[in-house]
């Protein structure tokens, strides 16, 4: 794995979220939309383990990320929000409800999990060896018929695989105030669905524990449960301040961003070089969005 | 076919033929047989597609959306419509955004038996077909005794779109109409295309009133006319509607527009029925007629006999309705 080009996949979400998310604070976009700042390495990590004209993957409404990893055409996801033709949606979904190839996301916290699951029921009945992804956050965690799939993926045993990219916040719930007495380790192996938890802080761990489990669920065809701890430095939509993360959260993510464990393994001319790419690329994308 | 369960029987047999299709639902396979033992035998015939669930409407609905959407064809059972509310944003906020939004067919029937006069009280006879109608996307169904529900069951898999299929439990009982005695009485014609309005008719009378109904009242209603007729030599005229949404409003106009009084007939509660709009869609387009609606009351549909008919329409009172309007 060339580790510029993961620089280059993780910078151009980043940067292209702060493209977004100035764009709104300018008034220049319209309605409302989830940034994932902070949240890169999974849908980087994805990038590399699904093919998607082959496998599935679903996902909600903060999905920027996963759309420019899947289109590798961040002028098709501008575009969407910017509500032209050429979007991933043709301008009809927006932020949150784009699709491309076998890759779908709506606005809906937690639903796409019980579809991701439907569609690893077709995908066992195909009986090929393409798998179902679907990526949702912690607020999905309560959601009944998330719970639901659950069960119905380990009882059908399905090959699905959950991805939860816990970032401490139900919009701006906190994990603690909305579980206080379930770990979501607990809640999911009392699924019995086979559960790793890992740091989003480390790329190549991350990378490593996903590439186990899409491997496990396409040779198994059995569900898999992955955890990330994760972090997002933007608010959860395009007007939160974000009031509710304490300071010295923000400062351990800002330490062990997964940027970082990705950037400190070049040198200072490539880590340079790829920020003078991404900043190349996206005004290339605003250009191309703000002339067609 | 002889019976309504007979057809549907069928129908659900041929749609299992396709290897994309298969049946999900609460209690369906063998040796239970489903709630009304339609599937009765079934798992034995298509082994793997008689899919018992958890008790899981939303999460097995939700499977079903996204099979549709991974090209397969699933068919969901709800064993009581009731339940229907559990699966709404399945079909709402996800199978009907996806048509549009994805640009993608959608193969899924969702067959909901809606229906009430059985004393089974306020959560399990409930004709809620209504909330479903009038969204972009969703299609809703309704079979009778006049329309094979076996045949409108594989077109309604054709559709492309989340079907919301509103069976009739006390159907499950009763001959197609064509099969009984009384249908001699009558000419019936059918109107339209794969999803017909079908017109009940006493040969050579003209009829002052005519009824527009679905579902399971018609059995009940077509028995009504015919004792009216043969009493009181009062001739009534029916249409019964088999695509509740999108309904066609200009089929119905032109077979309404000569009429003097419409009545309209529901199970399900009124105000804001399906009644309401057909009523609606013609004054909108010019129509002069006198109408009336008649459907559930304002209270919760009881168990006892006396309380089931604080609710749900009597026919002694569409019949005083008929005769003294």
């Amino acid at each position: 794995m060339d580790k510029k080009e993961v620089l280059y996949r993780m910078m151009l979400i980043r940067e292209m979220e702060h493209k977004i998310e100035s764009l709104f604070s300018q008034g220049l976009l319209r309605g409302t939309t989830h940034c994932c700042i902070g949240q890169e390495a999974v849908p980087v990590a994805l990038s590399y383990l699904l093919n998607i004209d082959h496998d599935y993957l679903c996902s909600g409404h903060r999905a920027h990320g996963l759309s420019m990893m899947m289109t590798m055409k961040p002028e098709t996801l501008l575009g969407e929000i910017m509500g032209k033709s050429y979007g991933m949606a043709k301008g009809l979904g927006g932020s949150q409800h784009v699709y491309f190839k076998n890759y779908f996301t709506n606005g809906i916290t937690g639903g796409m999990a019980t579809v991701a699951t439907g569609i690893a029921f077709a995908l066992k009945e195909d009986k090929g060896d393409a798998i179902s992804v679907v990526d949702f956050g912690d607020g999905a965690m309560n959601e009944g018929y998330v719970l639901e799939a659950f069960n119905l993926a380990a009882e059908m045993k399905l090959p699905v695989l959950y991805i939860l990219e816990n970032n401490g916040y139900a919009m701006s719930t906190p994990v603690e105030t909305a579980n206080p007495f379930v770990v979501f380790e607990a809640r999911v192996k009392g699924f019995a669905l086979p559960y790793t938890r890992v740091k989003a802080s480390d790329f190549d761990n991350l990378y490593e524990v996903l590439a186990r489990a899409v491997k496990a669920v396409r040779e198994t065809r059995e569900p898999q449960f992955v955890e990330v701890l994760t972090h997002r430095f933007c608010g959860h939509s395009k007007s939160d301040k974000r009031a509710y993360i304490p300071k010295e959260r923000d400062d351990y993510w800002h330490e062990h961003d997964c940027i970082k464990s990705v950037a400190k393994q070049l040198s200072e001319a490539d880590v340079k070089e790829v920020e003078e790419s991404v900043a190349t690329e996206i005004d290339r994308v605003y250009e191309y969005c703000t002339t067609h | 076919m002889e019976t309504y369960k007979e057809s549907i029987i069928s129908g659900l047999e041929r749609l299992l033929a396709d290897p994309k299709c298969f049946l999900l639902g609460e209690d369906i396979a063998d040796p239970y047989g489903g709630a009304y033992t339609l599937t009765k035998g079934m798992s034995a015939k298509f082994p793997g597609k008689i899919i018992n669930t958890p008790m899981s409407e939303q999460g097995f609905t939700g499977l079903g959306v996204g099979m549709a959407l991974a090209g397969y064809k699933p068919m969901i059972e709800i064993m009581f419509g009731d339940f229907s509310t559990l699966i709404m944003d399945q079909i709402l906020n996800h199978a009907s955004k996806f048509v549009e939004g994805f640009e993608k067919k959608l193969h899924l029937v969702v067959r909901d038996p809606m229906g009430g006069y059985r004393g089974y009280g306020a959560t399990h006879s409930q004709s809620l077909e209504k909330l479903y109608v009038g969204l972009p996307n969703i299609a809703v169904i309704s079979p009778s005794v006049l329309h094979e529900p076996g045949d409108l069951l594989v077109k309604a898999m054709g559709l492309g779109v989340p079907v919301i299929f509103a069976e009739n439990k006390l159907d499950y009982t009763r001959k197609m109409f064509k099969a009984e005695k009384i249908a001699d009485a009558f000419d019936m014609q059918y109107h339209g295309g794969d999803f017909p309005i079908a017109e009940v008719t006493f040969p050579d009378e003209d009829a002052e009133i005519t009824i527009v109904s679905y579902g399971g009242l018609i059995s009940p209603l077509l028995q009504l006319m015919y004792d009216i007729y043969m009493e009181e030599e009062v001739a009534v005229r029916l249409l019964d509607v088999s695509s509740l949404s999108p309904m066609d409003f200009e089929l119905l106009q032109s077979l309404l527009k000569d009429c003097k009084k419409v009545l309209t007939v529901e199970e399900g509660h009124i105000p804001f029925g399906i009644g309401d709009t057909v009523i609606s869609q013609m004054v909108q387009r010019g129509m002069t007629a006198k109408f009336k609606t008649i459907g559930a009351k304002q209270h919760i549909i009881g168990t006892s006999k006396e309380a089931e008919a604080l609710a749900l329409p009597q026919m002694d009172e569409i019949k005083d309705v008929i005769l003294s309007w």
